[in-house]
């Protein structure tokens, strides 16, 4: 055997880890070459040496390093538990958040839509009860009439504010005796304490102070149609209304504007409903005076 | 060289108690497996890298994964095995990360004095009566082994430490790293040439 060949082979040599057969010829080489038997002598000394490495004592608080190792570990692999899910409910749990996410999103986008559209709109009275634009909503009937769009607050109130006009029908009181008595002792001391003006100036005046009924006609058709009356407010020193609130179903919005239109005309267009409304409707009835 | 074979099959059994007794609940049973191993997986993870402080923390590392491994150990193999081998995977990964931060790792024992202190300490002089001179020779000769050790690629290293340092087998070397016969008699061979070669005169 080649002294290359034994050289290859005298590590396995040393751990006896050869076939016997070649361990012999190894052998018999190494008897009969010095330098190969130099080359195990070496080899030999090295291994030995490496078995005579000084055995390094581990720390004495080792164990106690240890628990405290685990301690720390159980509490992160408990985060990164809860954080790192397995993919199959990793990736449910993520969808999850994402489709919840959207709906969010989506929900406040929609929010602040419809804030903007309320802002955008005209305001109606000072008291921005109504606001009324016209438009082609085919919803609308076919006379084109206005569409009432509720302002924000209000619908989230789920009512729907409108304004009417309204000019009662009047009707001159006949005077009868006590009529007669009571203007012309009203009329007396009118004249006494206006002098100059006429009976028929203050017979005109008392004409004026309240439409015939209007007040408690109005009443009676609200009450009829499950609504109520909410409020009057009237020329100052005087009885006539200047404007009547009223609150009643929108199912019976037709049948108020009906019978109101019996007791007196609607000025300007009459507001519609926006199609489907099921909720109440508060109007203020502004009274128009004929004189 | 340091063999561990006097009392193996007495000490497997006694392992496989641990173990089993561990996964019937008993902690404390671990706390006994780290105790009967320290020495031998320290020592391990030392000559892997010639350095204290990363031996104490390699070594914690590995009974770390140990302990969170253990309740699915199945025995295929002995607990000394499987615990040899889980240090070497432990010590060659962590070789790896390290491997462009410090190609040639010197062994710091002179310039660490806690380093020192602790290596002294911990040397066993086998009762011989030694001279200072002594000691300073076998100091330095230990720190040139160590520090041809360090420069052999890290699978060299591990045989060189598990067959030469440790005194295992070839066939519990082939358990421990899963290697073939034929493959770890190679790079055996290779590594004993490669030391020989770095160590020069010394040996």
């Amino acid at each position: 055997m080649e002294c290359a060949r034994v050289r290859q082979l005298l590590s396995e040599y040393i751990d006896t880890a050869l076939d016997t057969k070649i361990a012999s010829i190894v052998e018999e080489h190494l008897e009969k070459c010095k330098d190969c038997s130099k080359e195990h002598a070496s080899l030999n000394t090295l291994v030995n040496a490496l078995g005579q490495l000084e055995t390094v004592e581990t720390p004495s608080d080792f164990l106690e390093k240890v628990h405290k190792r685990i301690e720390a570990d159980s509490w992160l692999e408990r985060v990164k538990h809860f954080l790192f899910f397995p993919a199959r409910v990793k990736i449910p749990v993520e969808l999850t958040a994402l489709a919840t996410a959207a709906v969010l999103v989506f929900i406040i986008f929609h929010t602040i839509q419809d804030n903007k559209l309320g802002k955008d709109l005209p305001s109606g009275t000072s008291e921005t009860m109504v606001a009324v634009r016209s438009g082609n909503d085919s919803r609308e009937t076919a006379t084109n009439r206005p569409v009432v769009v509720e302002t924000g607050s209000e619908r989230d109130q789920g009512v729907i504010h409108l304004a009417l006009s309204l000019e009662p029908i009047h009707k001159e009181k006949p005077l009868s005796s006590e009529n007669i008595i009571s203007v012309a002792s009203g009329a007396r001391q009118k004249s006494r304490e206006t002098p100059g003006l006429s009976l028929e100036t203050i017979r005109q005046e008392q004409n004026v102070s309240e439409p015939e009924g209007l007040v408690s006609n109005l009443k009676d058709i609200v009450s009829g149609i499950e609504g109520r009356l909410l409020s009057k407010e009237y020329k100052i020193g005087t009885d006539y209304p200047l404007y009547i609130t009223i609150e009643i179903p929108a199912i019976n919005y037709q049948v108020f504007l009906e019978k109101t239109g019996r007791i007196g005309s609607f000025q300007a267009s009459i507001p519609s409903l926006p199609y489907g409304y099921k909720g109440r409707v508060r109007i203020q009835i502004q009274v128009i005076s004929s004189n | 060289m340091n063999t561990h074979k006097s009392n193996k099959s007495n000490s497997s059994e006694e392992d496989t108690a641990l173990v089993r007794d561990f996964q019937s609940g008993n902690r404390a049973a671990f706390d006994k497996l780290v105790l009967r191993h320290k020495d031998r997986v320290f020592s391990l993870c030392y000559r892997f890298f010639g350095d204290y402080q990363e031996a104490e923390d390699i070594a914690q590392d590995v009974f770390l994964k140990v302990y969170n491994s253990l309740r699915s150990f199945r025995f295929k193999s002995s607990f000394y095995t499987w615990i040899y081998r889980v240090a070497v995977n432990t010590c060659k990964n962590r070789a790896k990360s390290s491997e462009y931060r410090n190609m040639k790792m010197n062994v710091q024992l002179n310039n660490n004095p806690r380093n020192q202190d602790e290596v002294n300490q911990s040397i066993q002089t086998g009762g011989k009566q030694q001279t200072p001179l002594d000691d300073l020779e076998k100091e330095e000769r230990t720190r040139l082994i160590q520090k041809a050790i360090d420069s052999l690629p890290t699978e060299q290293k591990a045989v060189i430490i598990l067959r030469d340092i440790k005194g295992l087998s070839y066939k519990e070397m082939a358990d421990i790293t899963g290697n073939q016969l034929g493959t770890l008699k190679s790079r055996l061979s290779r590594a004993r040439l490669g030391l020989k070669k770095q160590l020069g005169g010394l040996i």
